[in-house]
């Protein structure tokens, strides 16, 4: 199961405009990160993700949100519920087509939903 | 390799790089209900398999219980592992030990043998009215431990995740092993996952692995297909050729230490490699 969400996210992180996709547990912790470009231009961003995240996520699941989105200097940062234990984190260029990247993750999220909710 | 202890827990090994070391202290930490016990139980019974000497020591488990709470699993040869003298079981009262306490290491010299399995279930009592100035009395006990055999302790995590306290943080500092079980209970696969802290001395696999509990089995880690997938064994002498560079152009001492990390099979260690042989040359 691991190995498969980990391809997966693999497929996305490959995609034009994509810098980083992550599936957080609903706790904040990290699942399985795969990095698209350099891990030192995304370390900042990283951190600030990790302060935000577990407040993030708990809004998200209070609220019952379909989609959090945010921007940081030129980055979009999405969080989209993928189960009732997982989020998936997705950091993309701010100029990326987020149209054609909504059906990618939209399929993506479907996938590790089956998956995790065994 | 080193020779390890398997932990009987069927996907655990591969993510301790093979098992625990022997002679070491190792933590399980978790909440009320993660499994820490069954965990402890799998390690137990795997010892017997392999002929070692048993030692299981808790505050609220006596013979009765521990026969009682075994079997609901499906592990009814305990009870006779027990009457054959091949596990020894030994209730204590918290109120009345220490780690320092001479009867429970009576206990432990006592009965241990070459190589000796001992579980204390769970540890937390006897330090929870410690701070951190007693971290040199806890680490001789761990010393103590260390000569006797491979221990594995259970250790409560507060239900308010304060990791600040000593009766946490000492046998965190102080152990050889740590893996932290978490159950967030909603009941998905990641319901219930464990990661490994620190692993001194070896290789341990990254990340957040999801286990279950199951009759029969007791805790099952699942997703370790991936630490096979990302192992990354790099050949030394290509990564060389393909940067130009010469064995002679490096310093010998820097050239053991990428061989043991070419031969590691860590994932990213080919780019790491590239990335310190760019900062020589």
């Amino acid at each position: 199961m691991l190995s498969e969400i980990s391809r997966l996210l693999k497929r996305l992180a490959v995609a034009e405009g994509i810098k980083m996709v992550a599936l957080y547990r609903i706790d904040g912790v990290p699942l399985c990160v795969k990095i698209g470009t350099t891990v030192r231009e995304m370390t900042p961003v990283l951190y600030w993700l990790e302060n935000q995240i577990k407040e993030m996520l708990h809004s998200i699941s209070q609220q019952n949100l379909d989609e959090a989105s945010f921007k940081f200097n030129n980055m979009v940062i999405m969080l989209i519920p993928v189960s009732k234990t997982t989020v998936l984190g997705i950091i993309a260029r701010e100029e990326a087509s987020i149209y054609k990247l909504h059906i990618d993750i939209k399929t993506t999220c479907m996938k590790i939903g089956k998956l995790v909710a065994t | 390799m080193m020779e390890r202890i398997k932990t009987g827990v069927i996907g655990l090994d591969d993510v301790l790089g093979g098992g625990f070391i022997p002679n070491s202290v190792n933590v399980l930490l978790g909440s009320a209900g993660v499994g820490k016990t069954i965990i402890s139980f799998q390690y137990l019974l795997k010892g017997i398999e392999e002929g070692d000497k048993c030692i299981f020591i808790s505050f609220d488990m006596g013979e009765h219980e521990v026969i009682k709470h075994t079997k609901a699993i499906g592990w009814g040869e305990i009870a006779d592992y027990i009457s054959e003298g091949k596990l020894s079981i030994n209730k204590f009262y918290a109120e009345n030990v220490s780690y320092v306490n001479n009867d429970l290491l009576n206990i432990l010299t006592g009965e241990s043998e070459l190589n000796t399995r001992i579980v204390i279930d769970s540890f937390t009592p006897m330090i929870s009215s410690l701070n951190m100035e007693s971290r040199n009395d806890v680490n001789w006990f761990f010393n103590k431990l260390r000569e006797l055999g491979t221990t594995l302790l259970t250790v409560e995590e507060p239900m308010n995740g304060d990791f600040g306290d000593a009766s946490v943080t000492l046998p965190i500092f102080l152990s050889d092993t740590v893996i932290h079980l978490k159950n967030i209970g909603y009941g998905e696969a990641f319901s219930r996952g464990l990661r490994v802290i620190k692993h001194r001395g070896s290789w341990h696999a990254e990340g957040v692995f999801p286990y279950r509990i199951l009759d029969g089995i007791g805790v099952l880690v699942e997703g370790t297909d991936l630490i096979e997938e990302e192992k990354e064994v790099v050949d030394l002498e290509e990564v060389l050729q393909e940067m130009n560079m010469k064995r002679e152009d490096i310093p010998e001492s820097l050239i053991r230490r990428l061989e043991k990390l070419a031969e590691s099979g860590n994932p990213g260690a080919r780019d790491a490699i590239m990335e310190i042989l760019k900062k020589v040359s």
